[in-house]
């Protein structure tokens, strides 16, 4: 298919001969390459529609930075391409330039151009990207909490994926190890609502005899995720099981948007979930989550008691309760601003108040909040 | 003995393989059709500053995630991936990309290339 635009035509001999210097994606011939103009200043020129009559290329100026960005997933190929507005030249069958129209990205048709969000290769794309939006959500008005929010729920749901995955295995690893499938490199964050991209887990250390690769452990996280995915945005005419695995649902418990605040979608794509394409959660499927855990989860009973916090494992995130107002001595999980003011309450001794659910058949607890409460307690900046 | 009949001479190139490997190409009909298999020259179009052998040859990503990209990055291929296990009958295949996994497949003669092939929703 051809593209046709209403709009100015520039004289096609400033855009060179469009021979490719440098390839960067073939696909029955190259469709994303490097070329010069004429006056060998650097071209990006991307393949946007064709017919037996000839080709049409979207070509924008570019830089070495720019190629490099790509090359390294820095940049997508949406990003490299709209950095600049520039022409979509036409050429006759065998690829001669024979007219140039000034151009921007926006002016192509969608079906033409990439996809939003997509690198150029497929082991650079991000592994897990999650957007939030929300009406209220927009460039220059994300708050600080919403950013911590998509930090905090993201490492749950995988961290807790990321322990079943091994539960399954005989060996284990200590967390600390474990913490590098759940706990990943952020590639890229944007603010035009919220989106933040996580890449693939860092580099392992040596692995012991036995012991399950990254990739084996973020494949099972993977499958374990998309089965919840599939079903809970599985049409109604080929609906999908319902997963019966707690760890599964408490994963997607994390990822759908809350009842309330700012946040009233959020997006998942990426290479975990083999989608470039995101799921979109929505309201109406945190609901479906929360009711297929009351269904599936043994009774989590909410609990509130204070104690002093004796030992703070970092690498854990989790900690000890001791001297606690039932008298039970309590391992506490704990992620994002919990565990930060559980780390101050134990180098300062102070007393706090947990809040949190129970996990079945033991006394741990899966905290929500934790508050100081030892009276004469100061903020940190007023000591 | 493989035929490449109307190949040019040397094509396909000595350092291509028989294939023996699981391969999938984008292509435009929700049913594979012989027309989402057929080469440039085949399709009497022509690409500046390419080795004139690839013009013979259909490309192929030895990774769903490879054909993934190659869709959703250039919508024009099509919208559908067809996934197809190619043995040594089908001709000769040569990993042209290792960062795209991409590679060239030379089909040879009399051989059934939309056969293998069916389209699958993901790896």
């Amino acid at each position: 298919v051809r593209i046709n635009l209403n709009t100015k035509e520039v004289d096609v001999r400033r855009v060179g001969s469009l021979d490719p210097t440098s390839v960067l994606f073939e696909a029955d011939g190259p469709r994303l390459f490097t070329s010069q103009d004429a006056d060998s200043r650097p071209l990006l020129v991307y393949l946007c529609g064709e017919s037996m009559d000839g080709t049409d290329y979207f070509v924008v100026p570019t830089s070495a930075a720019t190629v490099e960005g790509l090359q390294d997933g820095r940049l997508n190929v949406r990003q490299a391409l709209g950095q600049s507005w520039g022409w979509l030249v036409s050429t006759t069958p065998d690829g001669n330039p024979t007219r140039a129209q000034v151009a921007s990205l926006e002016d192509l048709p969608q079906a033409a151009t990439p996809t939003s969000g997509v690198s150029l290769y497929a082991e650079r794309m991000p592994l897990l990207t999650i957007k939030l939006t929300g009406t209220n959500l927009q460039a220059g008005r994300v708050s600080a909490s919403v950013v911590r929010t998509a930090a905090d729920k993201s490492i749950k749901a995988l961290k807790k994926l990321a322990h079943t995955a091994l539960e399954a295995t005989s060996i284990g690893r200590p967390e600390e190890k474990i913490r590098r499938i759940y706990d990943l490199p952020v590639q890229s964050v944007r603010f035009a609502s919220f989106e933040i991209a996580f890449g693939s887990p860092l580099p392992p250390d040596q692995l012991a005899h036995g012991e399950p690769s990254d990739k084996q452990v973020v494949g099972a996280v993977s499958t374990m995720l998309k089965s919840g995915l599939r079903w809970l945005k599985g049409d109604d005419e080929a609906p999908y099981e319902r997963p019966t695995s707690l760890p599964v649902l408490e994963a997607l418990a994390q990822l759908v948007p809350p009842a309330y605040g700012p946040i009233e979608r959020v997006e998942l794509s990426g290479s975990l979930l083999s989608r470039t394409v995101p799921y979109v959660l929505t309201r109406k499927n945190s609901a479906s989550v929360r009711k297929a855990l009351a269904a599936v989860a043994p009774a989590r009973v909410a609990v509130k008691v204070h104690g002093l916090v004796r030992e703070f494992d970092k690498d854990q995130s989790s900690f000890t309760l001791r001297n606690v107002s039932d008298g039970v001595e309590r391992h506490c999980s704990v992620e994002g601003d919990a565990a930060d003011v559980a780390l101050e309450a134990f180098d300062i001794d102070a007393t706090v108040e947990v809040v949190g659910y129970e996990l079945p058949g033991t006394s741990d607890i899966d905290v929500l909040t934790v508050a100081i409460i030892t009276p004469d307690y100061n903020l940190p900046s007023l000591k | 003995m493989k035929l490449f009949s109307g190949f040019p001479e040397g094509c396909p190139p000595t350092e291509a393989l028989d294939p023996t490997l699981s391969v999938y190409r984008v292509i435009k009909s929700e049913q594979p059709l012989p027309e989402d298999f057929m080469s440039l020259s085949e399709l009497g179009r022509t690409r500046k500053g390419v080795d004139p052998c690839t013009h013979f040859g259909i490309s192929v990503f030895d990774t769903w995630e490879g054909a993934d990209v190659a869709r959703q990055n250039f919508p024009q291929l099509g919208e559908f991936i067809a996934c197809g296990t190619l043995s040594a009958e089908h001709g000769k295949i040569k990993l042209t990309n290792p960062l795209t996994r991409h590679h060239t497949w030379w089909p040879c003669d009399g051989i059934d290339r939309v056969a293998p092939f069916k389209v699958v929703d993901e790896s």
